[in-house]
């Protein structure tokens, strides 16, 4: 089995082509399911048009440092609740998610898109983390999200939540 | 085989056997308002062009995004944008609420938005709620005025009107709860702050096809009549009814076990032995598991009794579902009572399975037998202050204990004359890998007449076996006494209590 690895051809949005370890693609539950449909036609490059290359090549870095773990249970709704409160990430995976905010944001629409659901949630994860302990208007700013409230709408808003200050 | 008795540490025996503290010292404390303690977070500048990539994701990714994050952040999110109010405010965010205090005024977004999509809510206020001050009879009514009148009289002669109803602290914030749509609700040690009777009103409002879990822990429902609050929750799947002056329990064919797996009595002083005995001899079938935590009025031979077996709709006997049995800090329990129980219970699990395989069937009346057995011998484990009697406890007489292991104990209790060390203390400690764990189970005679019981090994119906039992019985053999200079080895180890003098004082406390 391992002497011969099966290979899969995956085709970016700006017509890369990239080969690779099926075991490493198969993390992608899209792509899985895509080759499951495809059946072993050998040579033919799978088409993913909504990711560039170098999002792929970062996400694919994930994959490989991944694929021997199981995956996820294909419904596993159930387990999102426990996994919900802890904000912990992986040691490996916080340091490879230490991107810029345009990447990080790819990444998680990627990881969307492809149906990555473990790196979706590291994601997630990560920009729950910078919003935690902000100001709504530090939240804004780190965000580029413009105020359209009115200043009683906001003072309105702000009376409202001073009790979780007590 | 693998053997699953959980025997907790010796270093939590002050806190498991102590008769001072009958509150746990240390609740879990809810955090559900100080996410500000984190890590640093790694937090990328924003995009230089001044997009905002946050803003164009799919609802369903944010909504993913702000689920990590606690209730205090979800409100600093809703002072972000309309669009980020909107979303804060789902109420799939906010099904789940913990709070350890409650808030002082509840306004638009909290009483509107918040607290009608809480489904699971827990209320960890012990001792009391902030602000709360009881009322005091030097200083009389310490209390702020639209609160005062409430507590100070807990149990108001009959109800007059919905109006006029009287309501704890608590009340201001259930008013916003759909209490007939909660699946858990979660209120530990509230006798101080919610009154019998309010708690009752809480209790008839849950929807008995939703809830699944309380936990009452420490709460104001005493006596008998508690069992009417809540015996008609029939979907409950937990329930903790711990640190409460219940007299009574429900029968085991009440409503309230069809669904029930997890059950607390932790310290329910007020349980009388026989109404445990009982409820343990009929114990209901679907319950996984029990804790019992405490209850040092439990006597040996109801434990005995434990229902591990049943009769089902077919008439075949098969084990019921319970899997754990915590008997932490009951001081009568040796551990060798507890390595007895388990064989036995265990043992009568093995039995029907053997049975099941063509011994023919075992009708009713021989199922009793078991139990007759143990009551005719019931007279025998009455007492347990001198080592004579302690060999003829159950579990030496119904245990094929091998000679190394009777004579360890015998040396034991002999020991026990002599003056206490450390040493023999900790020896004592390892005798229970003296005891080969794969010999036969029982030699109970009146079970062997019927059949063979010797122990399976092919583990192909051992998750129906099982049972584990937590516990904390220190000693292999325990009496009064035995225990009392248990507790002075570990004082006396604590606080080096003697260890100057040598021998004759050394790590004996008298504990009262």
């Amino acid at each position: 089995m391992s002497d011969k690895k099966q290979q899969v051809i995956l085709q970016t949005s700006d017509d890369e082509q990239f080969t690779v370890e099926k075991i490493v693609a198969e993390r992608s539950a899209m792509i899985k399911s895509m080759m499951e449909d495809l059946g072993e036609q050998e040579g033919q490059a799978i088409p993913l048009p909504n990711v560039s290359s170098s999002v792929l090549t970062k996400i694919l870095e994930y994959c490989d440092h991944h694929k021997n773990e199981p995956l996820p249970a294909a419904d596993s709704s159930d387990a999102d609740d426990s996994r919900r409160k802890t904000s912990e990430i992986g040691e490996w995976d916080a340091r490879w998610i230490q991107v810029d905010q345009e990447m990080l944001f790819e990444i998680i629409l990627a990881a969307n898109y492809l149906d990555i659901k473990p790196l979706l949630d590291v994601g997630c994860k990560t920009v729950a983390n910078m919003i935690k302990g902000k100001t709504p208007e530090e939240i804004r700013k780190l965000f580029n999200i413009t105020n359209d409230f009115t200043p009683e709408e906001e003072e309105q808003i702000r009376k409202e939540n001073e009790w979780a200050e007590e | 085989m693998t053997i699953d008795i959980t025997l907790l540490p010796p270093s939590q025996i002050l806190s498991n056997h102590s008769h001072l503290a009958l509150l746990p010292s240390t609740l879990p404390v809810s955090s559900s308002l100080c996410s500000k303690h984190f890590k640093r977070a790694f937090v990328p500048r924003p995009p230089r062009d001044g997009s905002s990539p946050l803003s164009t994701l799919p609802t369903e990714i944010q909504l993913s995004i702000l689920s990590h994050l606690e209730l205090s952040d979800l409100l600093s999110v809703l002072g972000v944008s309309k669009t980020f109010c909107a979303l804060g405010l789902s109420p799939t965010l906010h099904r789940e609420l913990s709070l350890t205090t409650l808030p002082s005024t509840i306004l638009h977004i909290l009483g509107d938005h918040i607290l009608p999509s809480v489904r699971e809510l827990t209320l960890n206020l012990f001792p009391y709620p902030c602000g709360y001050r009881p009322y005091s009879p030097h200083f009389g009514n310490l209390l702020s005025p639209n609160t005062s009148k409430r507590i100070k009289r807990p149990h108001p002669q009959g109800r007059s009107g919905q109006n006029t109803k009287e309501e704890s602290v608590v009340g201001g914030i259930l008013r916003y709860v759909k209490l007939d749509q909660l699946r858990t609700l979660n209120i530990p040690f509230s006798s101080s702050y919610i009154p019998l009777e309010e708690l009752e009103r809480i209790l008839e409002s849950l929807g008995s096809e939703c809830v699944r879990k309380l936990d009452l822990r420490g709460s104001s429902l005493s006596g008998r009549k508690w069992m009417d609050s809540i015996g008609k929750l029939g979907r409950l799947e937990e329930l903790d009814q711990g640190f409460t002056n219940i007299h009574s329990l429900p029968s085991p064919s009440s409503c309230l076990f069809g669904q029930l797996r997890y059950l607390s009595l932790s310290s329910c002083s007020m349980l009388l032995a026989d109404v445990l005995a009982e409820f343990i001899r009929e114990l209901p079938t679907n319950l996984e598991r029990l804790d019992l935590t405490r209850l040092d009025q439990l006597p040996f031979e109801a434990l005995w009794n434990l229902r591990a077996v049943y009769e089902n709709s077919e008439g075949r006997v098969v084990p019921t579902s319970l899997k754990e049995v915590r008997l932490v800090g009951i001081d009568h329990l040796t551990r060798r009572d507890v390595r007895g129980l388990k064989r036995f219970w265990e043992g009568q699990r093995r039995a029907c399975f053997l049975l099941g395989r063509g011994e023919g069937d075992w009708r009713k009346g021989e199922m009793k037998t078991p139990e007759m057995g143990s009551t005719s011998r019931s007279t025998s484990f009455g007492s347990w202050s001198s080592s004579e009697e302690e060999i003829r406890t159950p579990s030496t007489s119904y245990s094929t204990s091998p000679p190394q292991s009777l004579r360890s104990s015998r040396e034991g209790s002999g020991r026990k004359v002599s003056l206490p060390s450390r040493h023999d203390f900790l020896q004592s400690l390892s005798y229970d890998s003296d005891y080969p764990s794969g010999s036969p189970p029982s030699s109970c005679s009146y079970r062997k007449n019927r059949y063979d019981l010797t122990e399976r090994k092919d583990g192909e119906d051992d998750d129906l076996v099982h049972i584990n039992i937590i516990h904390s019985a220190i000693l292999e053999s325990e009496d009064e006494d035995g225990y009392r200079r248990f507790i002075g080895e570990v004082v006396g180890g604590t606080l080096d209590v003697g260890d100057a003098e040598g021998g004759a004082a050394r790590g004996y406390v008298e504990i009262d």
